[in-house]
């Protein structure tokens, strides 16, 4: 697996990009390749949103050993990011998914009695003055899902409003996007494109860079402290390319 | 004004001012210092916690790792894992000689057989390596914690990308501290000293190791069968327990689903039967 690089993509897109334009032989963006860059996204947030949802498994550490991260992707943090991931992963010689799982539970699940014991991954607790899990974020992320035809599965047994559901879910638009674009119906890739950037301005923007402060704070493995650089660096450029694409 | 009975004489001797109903329990200040357990509760009206006379055992409840040198570090570990000395002393043991992973995940697996532990064989090795007795080594021994692989830098249809370095082969090794520790475990010596210490059941020791050092070993109930009833185990009593508990610590016997005599039992049985 190799994880593409974004930079190229992305500043053709936000220079370039128009909802509906047709092919054009002067290297001006078509929908096809916007859906290519969309699917592109979607498969980035369904890989963070795993890095997110639960421990690394066996399946996990094998995908992760067998792929390629880019050395220079645009983004200063995620190219840290990838660096430290490869770098650990290089180290990471005896049993290292009991290592990552201890650190897992060290950066995300805590073990203190207080709200400060770790970097809890609930958009709640960032948000609500107390600290409080299923505050009014989660209603309200709760409702987009719904409104958007999503309904949480059975077997997620935690607030809707944890970082994994919510990159879980602009993966999802990302995908219905690129689907929706291939299929020609640009007035609803336009709209998914507009529901994603709304649902990063309005949350993930406002609460996951500071999670993943906290994120580099607890983890004490570089693997996390580069999936939360990773992340971080994806979201600032996600987020600009979204604006962009809107704008357009 | 009813009459005055004996009773009521009685009682008067007693409610008078200087009557104490504590008097009875009241210390004696006089006891030797020396026979009195320091107290966590310091001197003074308020009995405010003393520190200093904190019990040794609750600081010894700190993180192992925390010690300094890696003599501090493994006999804290092995203060803090009272019943898994003989595992851990295997583990050593068999780290003698480098030793690759998954043999030595092998050896462990074949003791935890009989040994319940939420331990993996992995973990009872991680915390042995942070204590300082074995490392992970090539297999020349030599230590791959001064070694620090960069990822690969590879160029894939004119892109770089980092790619995940491929994994040496571990091998588990005895550090210089790991082999003094592992010097200082003298099952034989142990055995002999329990039976200087308890001279009077000296024939009972060696009885239930007889009985252990059978093929197959012996249940409790078999060894109980055999000793309770000795005269010498009647007053104090003693019960098998006693004895197959004493015998385990010093590594004379083990559980293997019956007790059964370890190679130290039946060496000092040998040895006792050439005397």
């Amino acid at each position: 697996m190799t994880i593409a690089t974004r930079k190229d993509d992305a500043a053709e897109t936000t220079e370039n990009a128009a909802l509906g334009t047709d092919t054009n032989d002067e290297g001006v963006m078509t929908a096809e390749d916007l859906a290519a860059l969309c699917e592109s996204r979607g498969e980035t947030y369904s890989f963070l949103a795993r890095l997110f949802r639960e421990e690394v498994d066996e399946a996990l550490l094998a995908q992760l050993n067998d792929t390629d991260y880019p050395v220079s992707s645009g983004n200063g943090l995620m190219d840290e990011g990838y660096y430290q991931i490869a770098k650990y992963l290089s180290n990471a010689w005896v049993d290292p998914l009991m290592k990552l799982s201890v650190d897992y539970t060290r950066a995300f699940l805590g073990s203190g009695i207080d709200t400060y014991s770790a970097a809890y991954p609930f958009e709640s607790v960032y948000t609500s003055e107390k600290r409080l899990l299923m505050s009014d974020a989660r209603d309200e992320v709760l409702a987009i899902y719904r409104s958007c035809g999503l309904e949480k599965s059975e077997s997620w047994t935690v607030g809707e409003d944890h970082v994994a559901v919510e990159l879980e879910f602009m993966g999802v638009l990302a995908h219905r996007a690129a689907k929706a674009l291939r299929a020609g119906d640009e007035e609803r890739a336009f709209s998914l494109i507009n529901t994603q950037r709304n649902f990063m301005d309005d949350h993930l923007a406002s609460w996951v860079p500071v999670f993943l402060s906290d994120t580099r704070r607890f983890a004490d493995t570089t693997f996390y402290q580069g999936v939360a650089n990773v992340t971080e660096g994806f979201l600032e450029e996600d987020a600009a390319l979204l604006a962009d694409l809107v704008a357009a | 004004m009813t009459d005055r009975t004996e009773t009521d004489e009685i009682l008067d001797g007693y409610l008078t001012a200087d009557f104490d109903p504590l008097q009875a329990f009241v210390f004696d200040d006089d006891t030797d210092a020396d026979d009195e357990a320091p107290s966590v509760l310091a001197e003074g009206p308020f009995n405010m916690p003393n520190p200093e006379a904190a019990p040794q055992f609750q600081r010894d409840l700190v993180a192992f790792d925390n010690g300094e040198t890696a003599e501090e570090r493994i006999d804290a570990l092995f203060a803090q894992m009272p019943t898994f000395h003989k595992m851990l002393f295997t583990i050593m043991g068999t780290c003698a000689s480098p030793l690759p992973t998954a043999d030595l995940e092998e050896v462990i697996a074949e003791m935890k057989r009989h040994h319940h532990s939420v331990y993996e064989p992995l973990t009872l090795c991680n915390l042995l390596e942070r204590a300082g007795a074995i490392a992970q080594t090539d297999e020349n021994g030599t230590p791959l914690a001064e070694v620090e692989q960069e990822p690969l830098r590879v160029e894939v249809e004119g892109v770089e990308y980092w790619r995940v370095a491929p994994a040496p082969e571990v091998f588990w090794s005895l550090t210089e501290a790991g082999a003094a520790k592992l010097d200082s475990y003298r099952p034989m010596e142990m055995i002999a000293a329990l039976y200087e210490a308890e001279p009077q059941y000296g024939a009972i020791f060696t009885t239930c190791l007889e009985l252990c050092a059978r093929d197959g070993g012996a249940s409790l109930r078999e060894i109980g069968d055999v000793v309770d009833d000795e005269p010498v185990l009647q007053n104090p009593k003693r019960y098998a327990m006693y004895f197959i508990d004493k015998l385990e610590h010093a590594g004379a016997v083990e559980w293997t689903g019956q007790w059964s005599a370890t190679e130290h039992g039946r060496a000092y049985l040998h040895a006792d039967n050439e005397n």
